[in-house]
């Protein structure tokens, strides 16, 4: 039978070292993707991964499981990530442009719209797709990236994401709506020959 | 509502966080424009595709490395 998560940490909490290790094993996939995305380095990645996992070590006993195990992790992974990206020598970036969609004088969209939302359902089929969607979302500029991943990599809501960038919730929303406009320029794009 | 209003507020829309009476008038948009229609299905789509895209797992020696690195560090610290 598969230990759920409080039943691991209950057993950490009592000392049993070998939770730890399955608690790492199952979440050190999420942990990497969190701090891969917002930094855009595997090595920086894989010591966001490390970090967070000692920090949980030694801070387990103040983990109160008012929210589940998994959000206490990424909030930790996040803010050790976000550290890193405030402090580290910054990578020249090539920022992809943000762009919007472009409308006649009548307010009406400039061109044909293709509707490639069923390819959400077999984007684990196409490897190619998957790769330039993280190819698009690495070369947003730092600002809309990092509120896109939490958002929709993370699943935080606005609120968190403001407390944690420190900006205002209206921010964060304007923030994430031209990131995801700007995603979904660069796939059309992708997917009509365009690019 | 013009198409360029209806994308302005497609986050909104999504996350729910409309009033009644202007999300009515979205949804009588979406219904009668098919662009836009296909539009806000794009931008949909793009939560679920980067959600997907953006999942990876760390390698099985990357695992072993981090395993052994976290035992030294513990050690070192208890």
């Amino acid at each position: 039978m598969v230990e759920d998560d409080d039943a691991l940490v209950a057993r950490l909490k009592a000392g049993d070292d070998t939770a730890f290790t399955v608690l790492v094993h199952r979440h050190s996939g999420r942990v990497y993707g969190i701090g891969l995305s917002m930094l855009r380095n595997e090595q920086d990645a894989r010591d966001v991964v490390q970090d967070t996992f000692l920090n949980v070590y030694r801070r387990i006993d103040s983990f109160r499981g008012e929210a589940p195990f998994k959000s206490w992790l990424g909030r930790i992974a996040t803010n050790n990530a976000l550290m890193k990206l405030r402090t580290r020598r910054r990578k020249p970036e090539v920022s992809l442009q943000i762009r919007s969609p472009k409308f006649n004088d009548d307010g009406q969209h400039e061109r044909d719209i293709v509707d490639f939302s069923p390819l959400a359902d077999k984007i684990s089929e196409s490897r190619e797709l998957g790769q330039r969607i993280r190819e698009t979302v690495e070369r947003l500029p730092d600002k809309y990236r990092t509120v896109l991943v939490l958002a929709d990599y993370q699943q935080l809501s606005m609120k968190q994401i403001a407390e944690l960038l420190d900006l205002t919730v209206p921010n964060v929303k304007t923030r994430l709506h031209r990131a995801r406009l700007a995603v979904r320029e660069s796939l059309a794009d992708y997917l009509s020959g365009d690019d | 509502m013009r198409c360029e209003d209806v994308t302005g507020i497609l986050l909104e829309y999504d996350g729910g966080g409309l009033p009644p009476p202007r999300r009515g008038r979205v949804e009588h948009h979406l219904e009668a424009c098919a662009t836009c229609a296909a539009y806000a299905n794009t931008y949909t789509a793009v939560q679920d595709l980067v959600q997907e895209a953006l999942a990876v797992e760390l390698s099985q020696a990357d695992q072993a490395d981090l395993d052994m690195a976290l035992q030294t560090a513990i050690r070192r610290t208890a």
